[in-house]
């Protein structure tokens, strides 16, 4: 128990350590926050719109396309956007060109708009199948309305009480198909009752960067160990009798502890009594690990460099691993450290 | 002075070896996943109960979209086969086209497409549901004009069979309007800009992100040699400090950089990635900053543990806040704002722009 006491004092008493510890967790836990609430608006892929055309054709398109949950549309001139899309800030960029609205109206929709992406981009593919989506409608009352004005004379409506009848019917849920869709996590055979949002995939980020933030206080607390082995306290300690096991343990424990506030702040912050467990045993394991390599390695320099194999290497796999289900990444991933806490967090 | 510091570099066998290690780990695992991630990686499943010329159309259309391909493996069966593919995790989705569907669709009666989503992997099934969503407005927009006209042809008193053969015309019209949708766009890339795919964008941020550690290593052994009085006693040796501490900085800036340059050779060599020339001199460019930042910063801690928290704690927050794991479009506007002053979002910026 001495022990754990002593090491619990050689941790606090660090002064420069701790205040460093104090403001870092501090301002990571603000950013963090500010990218969990920012996560559900932001989780939408960022697009260009260049406008070259009056109609209200293209007028509507642009306003449905910045009412779609799955796009964050900025709307700019084309050098704008350009200088945007290489600067990584927006996917791709959307021109809808000159002529949009008479060839909409003409039925002859070929190429009215134009996706300008990198040569490697697959993503403006998909959101050129979302963007025709909400084109296709004003495409089909065009198409429908000549089709009833090449009827005769039998066809009394004007073009205006035409199109103002199919808007009518627009919002009719009879009119309206959808998909139903339930979902199932196959894994935990459970239905599941949340709906499945883009801000998963947002939160799952934030919950990867927790774990890298508890990793890497794991780290650099159990970095007392190595500079005992460089000044010799820790050869002058093995000389000591005694069994050594329950001291070593109580020493690891007095680490723990010193780490423990920011496991719980995390799993308080951003999940709920769950996560705060979850934070706990992921924090737990990585001062085991840790300790174990502080220990092995008995260098500072060396040590860092472990340490930045791990806390980058186990961040790194946890993040490819919530894109492994698009990208076809190996399986292996979803078993690493990280992955199984985002898994449990999300 | 250069070259004594160069050999107390590689007089550190242990640390170079682990040096040697991280990096050699960091190429095999970029070029094992470029190599390990290609092709369609999510199953979809379709049952067509119905049968018709329509749901042929659809799925028709399944087969011969490149882009829908290059996503989805398409897979077909029965509904049971399905479900039990399905419950075994083989399938990441499946709909069932249910027998009537057209001839529902045709009279308004509403027949959803019943469909399963695999929510364990949480990232696909927000693609799905995504494309689930997209896919129904073409649906509505199609059944909604076609039904719309009908409406109004049987107002306006046509003869129920009028009223039908240009429902079926009309169908099928806006039908092929809508499978090709592909035709409303016009395609158009940036030469030598390869856009921010995934994989491209985390192999850059990983590299930043080992500049960055590469750079705190410095300023430790500056730190080291601070608090060893080294310094002192080179003056008293007739050695000034200023020559002390830019020795140091080319001796790190040349190891690391030649560290580097072997890792991106490797990794362009088995073409996992191509790495423009001119991001060779970012690469250098970045390892001079983040060795300039990190040896200042031990210039001014007293504290190894110090260090290393604040040090360690500055490259996580930098990655985060810098675009290094949630990427820069993703990023709330004030986070953007911030990232404009980290050398991750600098490095990501100029190397994607590299080749452009």
């Amino acid at each position: 128990m001495n022990r754990f006491v002593l090491r619990l004092k050689i941790c606090l008493r660090a002064r420069t350590a701790g205040i460093c510890y104090i403001i870092s967790a501090i301002v990571m836990m603000a950013l963090l926050l500010s990218l969990d609430s920012a996560g559900e608006e932001r989780s939408a892929i960022p697009v260009g719109l260049v406008i070259n055309d009056e109609s209200p054709e293209a007028e509507a398109l642009a306003a449905s396309m910045q009412d779609t949950p799955s796009m964050y549309v900025s709307i700019g001139t084309l050098d704008e956007m350009n200088e945007q899309l290489l600067d990584g800030l927006i996917n791709c960029i959307f021109v809808i060109e000159e002529g949009f609205g008479e060839k909409i109206r003409m039925g002859y929709p070929d190429e009215i708009v134009t996706v300008i992406s990198g040569e490697d981009d697959k993503i403006s593919v998909i959101l050129s199948d979302i963007t025709g989506g909400k084109m296709l409608y004003d495409i089909c009352v065009n198409k429908g309305y000549r089709a009833y004005s090449s009827l005769g004379e039998k066809s009394t409506m004007t073009k205006q009480q035409y199109f103002d009848y199919i808007d009518s019917i627009k919002d009719d849920p009879i009119y309206k198909f959808s998909f139903d869709i339930k979902y199932e996590d196959v894994a935990s055979k459970k239905i599941e009752e949340k709906e499945v949002t883009n801000g998963m995939i947002y939160k799952q980020m934030i919950a990867g960067m927790m774990a890298m933030l508890l990793c890497l206080m794991a780290f650099v607390s159990c970095n007392c160990f190595c500079l005992e082995y460089e000044n010799g306290v820790a050869y002058r300690l093995k000389e000591l009798p005694g069994n050594k096991l329950p001291s070593e343990v109580m020493d690891f424990l007095g680490i723990f502890v010193y780490t423990l506030p920011l496991g719980l702040v995390s799993g308080f912050l951003f999940s709920d009594i769950k996560g705060i467990l979850y934070s706990l045993v992921y924090l737990f394991i990585m001062c085991v690990v840790c300790t174990l390599v502080s220990k092995g390695i008995k260098k500072t320099e060396s040590y860092q460099i472990a340490g930045a194999v791990l806390v980058i290497g186990l961040g790194v796999l946890g993040f490819v691993s919530v894109f492994s289900g698009i990208i076809g990444g190996p399986e292996f991933l979803k078993y690493t450290p990280n992955a199984i806490y985002i898994d449990l967090l999300v | 002075m250069l070259a004594k510091d160069l050999k107390l570099i590689f007089s550190d066998k242990k640390m170079i070896i682990l040096l040697i290690a991280l990096l050699g780990l960091s190429a095999i695992g970029i070029i094992f996943c470029v190599k390990e991630t290609k092709g369609p990686a999510v199953k979809f499943g379709i049952a067509d109960e119905d049968q018709t010329e329509y749901t042929a159309l659809i799925n028709t259309y399944f087969d011969e979209n490149p882009v829908f391909s290059s996503y989805f493996n398409v897979i077909r069966g029965t509904r049971e086969e399905l479900e039990e593919s399905f419950e075994k995790g083989e399938l990441d989705m499946y709909l069932v086209i249910p027998k009537d569907f057209t001839e529902n669709l045709s009279d308004i009666i509403n027949m959803p497409i019943e469909g399963r989503i695999n929510s364990t992997d949480k990232t696909s099934a927000v693609l799905l549901t995504n494309l689930a969503d997209s896919y129904s407005d073409y649906i509505s927009s199609v059944e909604m004009n076609c039904q719309g006209l009908a409406d109004i042809m049987r107002a306006e008193g046509y003869e129920y069979s009028d009223v039908h053969d240009m429902n079926v015309k009309i169908s099928y019209e806006l039908l092929f309007t809508a499978l090709g949708k592909d035709s409303f766009f016009k395609r158009k890339t940036i030469e030598r800009f390869e856009g921010i795919s995934l994989i491209n964008y985390y192999v850059y941020a990983g590299m930043i992100l080992l500049i960055l550690y590469a750079g705190l290593l410095a300023g430790l052994k500056t730190l080291k040699e601070k608090l060893g009085k080294v310094g002192d006693r080179l003056v008293s040796a007739g050695i000034g400090r200023t020559r002390m501490i830019a020795s140091n900085f080319m001796a790190f800036l040349i190891v690391y950089g030649f560290i580097m340059l072997i890792a991106v050779g490797l990794i362009s060599l088995l073409g996992a990635l191509n790495i423009p020339f001119r991001a060779i001199l970012f690469i250098f460019g970045a390892i001079a900053v983040s060795c300039i930042i990190f040896m200042l910063i031990a210039r001014l801690m007293n504290s190894v543990s110090g260090y290393m928290v604040l040090g360690n704690m500055l490259i996580l927050f930098m990655t985060i806040a810098g675009g290094g794991i949630i990427p820069i479009m993703y990023l709330p506007e004030g986070v953007i704002s911030v990232a404009r002053f980290t050398p991750t979002y600098w490095f990501i910026k100029l190397i994607l722009k590299a080749g452009v």
